[in-house]
């Protein structure tokens, strides 16, 4: 990945480098070109190049271990997403009531790892297989809530579900003859309807 | 906990050598009070605070494993 670094001298570009979990000697840096910087309303800065992944996977690491977590981490780097799988013991903890820590390091990732880089990547973070073991029986749930309206021709409130899970919800409906589906509600009682058509 | 609140708020922060959390412990609560220069304090909250929310869910989580109970508090 590629980050726009805005310093006046080498001493402060390095003071920044060291906030960024980054190794002024595992990096290269190049002399931003006019348009990026401006484009981060600066008249000039630095571009630093680093392995995305692998910075991805140190910082998570990194909190883990002061978390006083034993876990092995994975990052794997698509073309706009960085993938961290967290493999170790006491997931639970790290996972939360409703995977809600688990989310909450995924935002912290997300913004830590993004700060001003030049093209954002989003940051996913599973931990022990959490989250795809959900999406699948998310999937379940859904298509049973279709086969039901479809068969009753009767609308299926589904329960409430997170903003990022609804928008799972509504893929899979839209990709379906015969049904769609709305939210309705306010938050966290915000939920799902799938009517028939 | 202190340790964690501060490596993310100096990874989020343009200065993070002004970047100081400090600790109130209690018998059941522990306070942290994170303060980052004047023009940082919007990076660490976030946008509709979203990472400050994150940040306190975060510690919480490590809190708990602990049998405490912490707040976070974001001065400027």
């Amino acid at each position: 990945m590629k980050y726009f670094v805005y310093s006046e001298n080498e001493e402060q570009l390095k003071e920044i480098l060291e906030g960024m979990d980054l190794n002024i000697d595992e990096v290269e840096i190049d002399e931003a070109p006019i348009d990026i910087a401006s484009s981060f309303g600066k008249e000039a800065g630095f571009l630093v190049s680093e392995r995305a992944p692998e910075r991805a996977a140190r910082f998570t690491k990194r909190i883990l271990y002061m978390m006083g977590m034993k876990a092995k981490v994975k990052a794997v780097e698509s073309e706009d997403t960085i993938n961290i799988e967290i493999d170790g013991e006491d997931l639970g903890n790290l996972i939360g009531s409703q995977g809600r820590t688990l989310e909450a390091l995924q935002i912290i990732l997300n913004a830590v790892l993004n700060k001003n880089a030049v093209q954002k990547k989003h940051i996913y973070v599973d931990a022990g297989g959490y989250k795809k073991r959900k999406l699948e029986s998310l999937k379940k749930v859904v298509q049973e809530a279709i086969n039901k309206a479809k068969k009753e021709g009767k609308p299926v409130a589904l329960d409430p579900m997170s903003a990022y899970e609804r928008k799972i919800v509504h893929e899979i409906v839209s990709g379906i003859d015969g049904v769609r589906s709305e939210s309705q509600g306010e938050e966290p009682n915000r939920n799902v309807i799938v009517y028939p058509e | 906990m202190k340790e964690i609140l501060e490596t993310c708020a100096k990874a989020l922060v343009d200065n993070p050598s002004a970047v100081n959390v400090d600790v109130v412990e209690g018998e059941r609560t522990i306070i942290l009070q994170l303060k980052v220069a004047p023009e940082d304090v919007g990076k660490v909250i976030g946008k509709q605070g979203r990472i400050a929310q994150a940040l306190r869910t975060l510690i919480r989580a490590v809190a708990v494993k602990k049998g405490k109970r912490a707040i976070v508090e974001i001065l400027d």
